[in-house]
């Protein structure tokens, strides 16, 4: 019954025009970043390397496909949450408010394997998403720019060479898979509460817009609770970029994440097997 | 042989009390006929009925199982339209079928789609998508879907939403052969009085959530309700003295006419006092209906 479930679902969400808005502006943001690069990338990696290249001799193919694949994923982190929940947000609140929920559970379907299989179909869709995105950057970067090493700059210069770098790449959109489950997986949370598609998507994205802000500032109390939230271990992506590995830091993301996603099923499980269906 | 019993049913939401205490049953075979006015609780018992919102408290108990979370497989019995007919609009007719199978556990086959489909008259639009289907489509297509999986018990709730006049006697129809050539027990709620005693055998008349009368439909009319239209020759003469004779739901329709409503056999009597005290009697009309009586009684 579970993977019928999974297959009805599936059918549904790809049968509606508005699942294909998300894979579509991937498309155009991508091209965007890339057309963009292609017209004046030389000099913004003029400008980025110019205090380096006081200290550093700089030579090759700096303005490469995986350099643009990294500014690309750096800025699109911040968007494809927001491409995420427009669909998962939508597929149980969307249910409830155009009625269809009462045809589908008068029928013998648990409501527990019901929102299990709009989960797991909601996760491929993300996943598809995240590979888009990877596909879409790196094949086209790799494409237009060819390849190179990168130099990187968080807590410190990192500069990594080509050899390693497809590797790290896929790493860390694995890891965005991860990081973007979460997201689909509390905007189910509000999606079993509502009876309308708007009102999940804006909680979520208000939930992740102030954990960011949060996360980012370096002060105080916010320092303090920063460890503790779930936006903090989704940017850490940004660890396959450092040149040695940290395991235990990204494992733990990894864990945290899991656990939260866990924590987001489970509570709209309870929620939707205790909600009255009214609509 | 019951195939549903209601025992003690309740069902608020905050302060408003929609459903309060409602029992009855449902034998096999039945056209059972759920009355009442927009908001007396009948599209709640309903869901209730489908498991879709939980009771405060009582029992409802289908085929002998309680209809709780854990009896899934019930449903499979059970086929139901509850208010609107939504469906997935991106979706054809026959798409949308074909999913409601699928969730019933029942292979989903073309031929029974299509012949469903042909049923409630809509083969020819099989192949289009929902969404351009008119209000009086998808109720056709949502009384479909409620019988695709062949079910023992189908739950309609106010079938004839939407449809015109034709529409509506051809679902009365349908419903009738269902029942007739196909042993289905039907559940039928409606606010349309007519419709009701039309098609069911038995009904319950809710008003605020409450049972008001249950029984046959046939037995209620007789026993309880009786209209009467008298022509006669001094109506305010005949009011007073129908009104010292007891007769208190009496009152003018026009300067030639009253109404009496009144058990039918009162009728003899009430021509005996006006004949006794002069009043010329000019015609007696019964407007016996369901609607008379659902009126004096909420």
């Amino acid at each position: 019954m579970m993977l019928t479930l999974i297959h009805i679902e599936l059918e549904k969400l790809f049968s509606r025009g508005r699942s294909y808005i998300s894979f579509f502006a991937m498309l155009v943001i991508v091209l965007v970043i890339q057309g963009g690069m292609m017209l004046d990338g030389d000099s913004l990696i003029d400008f980025v390397s110019e205090n380096l290249q006081e200290v550093f001799i700089l030579e090759g193919n700096l303005l490469n496909g995986y350099l643009i694949t990294f500014i690309s994923i750096n800025g699109l982190w911040i968007h494809v949450p927001i491409l995420v929940v427009i669909v998962t947000g939508d597929m149980i609140s969307g249910e409830a408010s155009a009625g269809t929920f009462r045809m589908v559970l008068s029928r013998p379907v648990s409501r527990s394997k019901l929102i299990l299989a709009k989960f797991i179909t909601a996760m491929i869709y993300v996943a598809l998403l995240v590979i888009m995105l990877a596909v879409l950057s790196l094949g086209l970067g790799i494409l237009f720019f060819g390849t190179g090493d990168i130099i990187v700059f968080f807590e410190s210069i990192n500069i990594l060479p080509e050899e390693i770098l497809m590797d790290r790449f896929l790493m860390a959109f694995v890891f965005g898979i991860l990081s973007m489950w979460l997201v689909g997986a509390l905007s189910f949370v509000f999606s079993a509460m509502a009876e309308n598609s708007l009102s999940p998507i804006i909680l979520t994205m208000a939930i992740i817009i102030l954990f960011t802000v949060i996360s980012s500032f370096e002060v105080g109390i916010f320092e303090k609770i920063r460890p503790y939230l779930f936006t903090t271990h989704m940017n850490h992506w940004q660890s396959f970029f450092d040149y040695e590995l940290d395991w235990n830091k990204i494992g733990n993301s990894i864990v945290i994440l899991i656990g939260h996603i866990f924590v987001f099923l489970t509570l709209t499980l309870i929620v939707f097997n205790k909600k009255d269906i009214t609509s | 042989m019951s195939v549903l019993e209601v025992t003690g049913l309740y069902k608020s939401f905050g302060e408003i009390q929609a459903v309060d205490g409602l029992s009855f049953k449902v034998n096999q075979g039945d056209i059972y006929g759920l009355l009442g006015v927009n908001g007396s609780g009948k599209s709640t018992t309903i869901r209730l009925l489908l498991n879709l919102i939980r009771p405060d408290a009582g029992q409802i108990v289908i085929s002998g199982k309680p209809v709780n979370n854990h009896n899934l497989t019930l449903r499979k019995k059970m086929g139901a339209l509850i208010e609107r007919p939504d469906f997935y609009p991106y979706l054809t007719a026959c798409k949308n079928l074909e999913i409601m199978l699928k969730y019933s556990r029942v292979r989903p086959e073309r031929a029974r789609i299509l012949e469903v489909l042909k049923l409630v008259g809509l083969e020819k639009f099989k192949d289009k998508k929902v969404k351009i289907f008119s209000q009086g489509m998808k109720q056709r297509l949502g009384i479909a879907q409620a019988m695709i999986h062949d079910p023992e018990l189908i739950i309609l709730d106010e079938p004839a939403n939407g449809l015109d006049p034709h529409g509506m006697v051809d679902i009365r129809n349908l419903l009738i052969r269902l029942n007739q050539d196909y042993g289905k027990t039907i559940i039928l709620s409606s606010h349309i009085l007519r419709e009701i005693e039309k098609i069911a055998n038995r009904m319950l008349i809710i008003h605020a959530g409450k049972a008001i009368a249950e029984g046959d439909v046939q037995e209620l009319i007789q026993t309880y309700e009786s209209s009467v239209r008298m022509q006669v020759s001094d109506v305010n003469k005949a009011l007073k003295i129908l009104k010292s004779g007891g007769f208190e739901h009496v009152t003018a329709k026009n300067d030639h006419e009253i109404i009496c409503h009144v058990k039918e056999h009162e009728v003899p009597e009430i021509n005996r006092i006006l004949v006794k005290n002069q009043i010329n009697i000019m015609a007696i009309v019964p407007e016996k209906n369901l609607e008379d009586y659902f009126i004096s009684l909420t």
